[in-house]
């Protein structure tokens, strides 16, 4: 059995799905606001945005180096849901929207496979939830 | 960290984590409180232990597991860098998309 770590942020944005799907998928504006660093940008090399399509990213780091993003997209489903990470699926982040009060339900989740590692009982995935305001861990559970 | 969630992915290992919270227990404590024998108790004992989650000390005739929290506070800050990471990007992206909207760009 492969144990699959998950780990799940969101937010409400003051913002329709339509504008969080383009912020995503439009890469003159996904490289805009994806990397953490204030003033800092991506380099796309890739995105071919379709299922199965190229996705190549560089993160410019302060130091100098660059971490480097490189995989497809799994699933593009327009204004609900995208999917894109490795090609064999084993890091995945999954982006999900849906209308709520207040504008945009917005959940990202990272899944990473690690081979190898044996989770005992009928349990498969870790997932360690919070909610991305309060500052501390909300809730610990499995599924 | 990925060998910390394996560990804490088992809903048993973590009702012992709760258990050991307050204080120190014995096997036989926990089996009470955990609901399950004493073979399964031991063995996730021995997961925890292994995993640098949980100490023993014997007292006289007993064996008393305590927490040790060295390992979930690493967890902990691993998350919290984590959540920061997220805090940050989004808190770029509600900017980037509030002056899309100044500049009437949908």
């Amino acid at each position: 059995m492969t144990l699959r770590t998950s780990l799940t942020v969101e937010r409400v944005f003051d913002a329709t799905p339509e504008e969080l799907w383009d912020a995503w998928t439009d890469p003159e504006q996904y490289r805009k606001w994806y990397h953490p660093v204030p003033g800092m940008e991506l380099v796309v090399h890739e995105f071919d945005l379709r299922a199965g399509g190229r996705i190549h990213v560089d993160m410019p780091l302060p130091g100098g180096n660059a971490h480097t993003t490189r995989g497809i997209f799994h699933a593009v489903e327009p204004h609900r849901r995208l999917v894109f990470g490795a090609e064999d699926g084993s890091e995945l982040h999954e982006v999900t929207l849906a209308p709520a009060p207040g504008g945009t339900r917005m959940t990202v989740t990272w899944t990473s496979a690690s081979p190898g590692m044996q989770a005992p009982g009928s349990r498969q995935r870790a997932l360690m939830a919070w909610e991305s305001s309060s500052g501390k861990l909300e809730r610990l559970l499995a599924r | 960290v990925d060998h910390l969630f394996a560990v804490l992915a088992d809903p048993t290992r973590r009702r012992i984590l709760e258990t050991l919270r307050p204080q120190e227990r014995s096997v036989g404590e926990l089996v009470d409180r955990v609901g399950m024998h004493q073979a399964g108790v031991s063995r996730h004992l021995r997961v925890l232990r292994d995993a640098g989650m949980v100490k023993v000390r014997k007292d006289a005739q007993r064996r008393l597991y305590s927490l040790d929290p060295g390992p979930l506070q690493e967890l902990d800050a691993w998350l919290g860098h984590y959540r920061g990471l997220w805090d940050a990007r989004f808190d770029k992206l509600a900017d980037h998309l509030a002056s899309r909207r100044r500049s009437g760009r949908r």
